[in-house]
């Protein structure tokens, strides 16, 4: 296969990358080794930043974020919810920090606004009563997985290719370009090849690894951060603790849950980004200082993403590295055709996005534009299932004849598995997840994936050793997330799973 | 009310406590049993596993449950079946499957030996007592034997399909096919309970009998989702089987399911038809020793009540049964508050596969026993002369790993309603 561009990395970062050329009129492909937003763009709190957390540590980004924020707000209002957020100091917090916010808010051009303890405890019930200091700014939430299915589903009607569980194993070079990308299908088990004009490493925190097999060193440190998922949504605002950012001190409303976050531990291993019991408690116990209900809420999940920090070698805690992006032209290295771009934030993608293209248009001799900033989304997109109130309002409108739910925590149905299948070479039950709310309810997956499952054997011919495979695939994917959160209700579900897919249909046997 | 008075209390109505009552009842006593919901039987299979799988790591399957046993015990001396034998096991078992025959849900099985039937999932699953209305599809199965395996559209936990699929190398013989239910054309979808009730009524099995009987060419036994009635399956199976002129059978469904219902209603009203008292949907909340045996406050809807009895069975379950809770920093015991043997982190609890076949550490949690199957409290003695802990709430044993449910429930049952009835 040939193209202009190939994009190595589904995340944020690539799958902007590949609208923003596809809009340009350039030819590409992104390759993604596992699946959308397997990495940083996945394990995070889904907040559209307004800036206001990076004014005390970089204000440059908390600038770009704001900037960024207000564009998007247009261009996909389908995939942001405009919550509004409040920076909340309470008592025993260092009232220093909170005393310059609004000079340096005012400084990256964030507007925010001063409340009373009890102007901000009308607009958020649930804060601890002894608020000390509150301001209101213009943080919003966005659906990582929505954004990235909307990337590429646009990119590809304008004739972009996406290839999910593709890895890159190697390259091949001459004098001082790739001449060709070698790829693994990791579910065909083959491999191919695809020539491409230029190359852009935009795999995260994998994109040490993806340079590596070019030769290359690009240098990048690794933060886990851990964030717990509650049954409910406690606040209606993105609720930040305001103190220099710290472990457990954000609540982000994402649809009907809550999502709180989170911590920085340096991590060396890719393969286990798998959060902590003692995370989650730590996450839980300093949020609660600031939500107190935090301690009675049922969480159902916990998970990790890792976040690509740009090694400035300047030194510095993790908390203060910064979230600013670095765009590396390899040509400096003697490959003219290779490009890493890394760091960043999911606030901030387009941006990135839009200097990565301009670097490889320049690179290509292309003339056009970037339009990411002017087009917007078409709308409804493909992302559409992931929307907590989408699937219920279709269930309810009740569009099809003879349709039932296949996730009933979700009101997922039978219908939108069959337009998400349509979407996809090989579905596959954990592919459907990602791109639905199948599984997402209280019961993790204990019943859908079941019926999901039945509902591939029956409907799309997959054969029964192979559904049962992904059911195991997918309840253990479940299992990660809930494994740290196993107490109260949540431990309950997890006992009733078990019954069923242990006790009765003995899936951890050999024979099964 | 009639009286508030007896002499054995039994908290908790799932297959411990029902046990336990029927045994109690048995033996002449004045027993009551309180049930926290409307009953946790909804959520059981309908089989009656005693041990299917030791030591779980290797997944051994045993045809002769008896031989795990002993190995078991042999390995396990805390485990809940090292208070009993074997021998015993069978006895309660059968004693406790006699009642149920007897009060119109029969079941079946080999005398000593496990049997193995065919899951939703179309993995086999060893058990030791099947309902009666599945032991047809135990036979089929066992003797290949051509069968057609049907299933409903709409009725969503089920694919005879995917089950013949997994079952092509055990059971060549077998086929499937999906047909609608007589009379929910305009229905989406099906509920096991629904089509369980409409089978009753013989103008709708003659309407599937007709939809089914012109796809069993060369086929020797016919196989439905368990859903053949509710009050008389024998009686809907045994009437499909001669409309279909061939053996009919069940196979399990998820829960909650039909064979679930037919064993909490059966429990329910024969075992007030032998004087027991059954109170459902009442929580026992405090247990005290008074001078001639335990004072039990129940609430339910309408207000607590007092209870008087000279012993008492916790039968309370689990996490699901509500008998233990996970709390973040510990798990305890909800009612006496009684020391629960458990791993001190919460790190600890969970394995980080959850189809780890050597199971959780958390699922070996519970209550340790006495010998007599009394409750130790914090001293290492029991909390109180007669009052006792049963099925899965007891430490030590991982029923879900081992398939094992039924025997604990049903053997700690029968050994400490015997301790009472010797010695209270």
């Amino acid at each position: 296969m040939q193209t202009q561009v190939l994009i190595i990395g589904g995340g944020a970062t690539g799958t902007g990358l590949l609208r923003d050329l596809a809009l340009r009129g350039v030819s590409c492909v992104l390759v993604e080794q596992s699946d959308l937003n397997a990495g940083a763009s996945g394990g995070n709190h889904g907040l559209l930043h307004s800036g206001g957390r990076y004014v005390g540590s970089d204000l440059q980004a908390a600038r770009e974020c704001f900037q960024e924020g207000r564009l998007l707000k247009k261009l996909a209002p389908h995939c942001i919810e405009d919550t509004g957020g409040l920076f909340v100091a309470v008592s025993g917090d260092a009232l220093e920090y909170a005393a310059t916010f609004p000079d340096l808010c005012a400084q990256a051009g964030i507007p925010i606004h001063s409340l009373t303890p009890k102007e901000a405890l009308e607009r958020e019930p649930a804060l601890h009563p002894d608020v000390q200091a509150a301001y209101s700014v213009p943080d919003a939430t966005i659906d990582p997985f929505q954004l990235c299915l909307e990337n590429v589903a646009h990119a590809k009607q304008l004739g972009a290719l996406f290839f999910r569980q593709t890895q890159v194993v190697g390259v091949d070079l001459d004098d001082k370009a790739i001449k060709r990308v070698r790829l693994w299908d990791r579910r065909d088990k083959q491999s191919w090849f695809i020539e491409a004009e230029q190359v852009v490493n935009a795999a995260g925190a994998w994109s040490g690894k993806v340079a590596a097999l070019a030769g290359l060193g690009v240098s990048v440190r690794f933060s886990k951060g851990t964030l717990a998922v509650t049954q409910r949504r406690v606040t209606r605002e993105v609720v930040n603790r305001l103190r220099p950012p710290s472990d457990g001190d954000i609540v982000v409303p994402g649809g009907t849950v809550s999502i709180v976050g989170t911590t920085s531990v340096r991590i060396e291993d890719l393969e286990r980004i798998e959060p902590t019991v003692a995370e989650v408690d730590l996450v839980v116990d300093e949020a609660a200082a600031l939500v107190p209900c935090l301690e009675q809420e049922r969480f159902m999940r916990a998970y990790a993403g890792v976040r690509p920090l740009l090694d400035t070698g300047s030194g510095g805690s993790d908390r203060t590295a910064s979230r600013g992006f670095a765009l590396i032209d390899h040509r400096r290295d003697g490959l003219d055709n290779m490009t890493t771009i890394t760091g960043g934030k999911l606030t901030t993608f387009r941006l990135m996005a839009e200097h990565t293209a301009d670097l490889v248009c320049a690179k290509l001799g292309v003339q056009e534009p970037c339009r990411t900033a002017e087009v917007a989304y078409p709308e409804p997109g493909a992302g559409a299932w992931t929307e907590p109130a989408q699937a219920p309002r279709h269930w309810m409108a009740r569009k099809t004849e003879g349709d039932i739910l296949l996730c009933e925590c979700e009101m997922v149905p039978r219908e939108a598995v069959r337009e998400v299948c349509k979407s996809m070479r090989r579905p596959d039950i954990q592919s459907i997840g990602l791109r639905s709310r199948m599984g997402k309810g209280a019961c993790q997956g204990g019943f859908c994936s079941f019926r999901t499952m039945l509902f591939l054997a029956d409907e799309q011919g997959v054969e029964a050793d192979e559904v049962l495979r992904q059911l195991r695939i997918f309840l253990q994917e479940r299992w990660k997330g809930q494994q740290t959160v196993l107490w109260g209700a949540q431990e309950v579900q997890a006992e009733l799973n078990e019954a069923i897919h242990c006790g009765l249909l003995g899936l951890e046997g050999e024979s099964a | 009310m009639s009286t508030n008075r007896f002499d054995l209390l039994i908290l908790g109505n799932g297959l411990a406590g029902c046990a336990a009552a029927v045994f109690a009842a048995r033996e002449g006593l004045a027993t009551a049993v309180v049930g926290a919901t409307d009953g946790e039987l909804l959520f059981a299979s309908g089989l009656l596993d005693v041990l299917g799988v030791f030591p779980p790591e290797e997944g051994r399957q045993w045809p002769n449950p008896e031989l795990g046993w002993q190995r078991l015990v042999r390995h396990h001396p805390n485990h809940p079946y090292a208070l009993s034998d074997f021998q015993k096991a069978v006895e309660a078992v059968e004693s406790l499957t006699d009642f149920l025959s007897k009060a119109g849900l029969p079941y079946a099985g080999f005398s000593r030996r496990n049997c193995r039937v065919v899951t939703p999932a179309g993995t086999v699953k060893t058990t030791f007592r099947v309902p009666q209305t599945m032991w047809p599809g135990v036979q089929s199965m066992e003797r290949k034997q051509p069968a057609l395996l049907v299933d409903f559209r709409g009725f969503k936990e089920y694919s005879s399909h995917h089950m013949a699929g997994r079952l092509c190398s055990r059971w060549p013989t077998v086929r499937a096919a999906r047909i609608e239910f007589p009379g929910t054309s305009q229905r989406s979808e099906l509920y096991g309970q629904h089509l369980a009730h409409s089978l009753e009524v013989p103008a709708v099995r003659e309407a599937l009998a007709a939809a089914v009987l012109p796809l069993c060419e060369g086929v020797e036994a016919v196989g439905f989702p368990a859903v053949l009635g509710v009050h008389d399956s024998p009686a809907v199976c045994r009437d499909l089987s001669e409309r279909l002129g061939r053996p009919v059978f069940e196979t399990p469904t998820l829960p909650p399911s039909v064979p679930g219902l037919r064993l909490k209603e059966t429990f329910s009203s024969a075992l007030e038809s032998c004087g027991v008292q059954m109170i459902p949907q009442h929580r026992a909340q405090n247990v005290s020793a008074i001078e001639d045996g335990y004072e039990v406050v129940v609430q339910g809807q309408e207000g607590a009540q007092t209870l008087r009895a000279r012993g008492v069975v916790l039968a309370t379950g689990r996490f699901v049964g509500g008998g233990l809770r996970a709390e973040r920093k510990r798990i305890r015991e909800t009612l006496l508050d009684l020391p629960v043997i458990a791993p001190s982190s919460r790190a600890h609890w969970h394995r980080s596969e959850m189809l780890d076949p050597r199971g959780h550490p958390i699922n070996r949690s519970g209550v340790a026993v006495d010998a007599a199957c009394r409750p130790l409290s914090e001293a290492g003695r029991p909390w109180g002369a007669h009052v006792y802990a049963v099925g899965s709430l007891l430490a030590y044993q991982d029923w879900m790993r081992t398939k094992s449910g039924a025997g604990i429930a049903i053997t700690t049952a029968a050994h400490a309603v015997k301790h009472f009835a010797h010695t209270g």
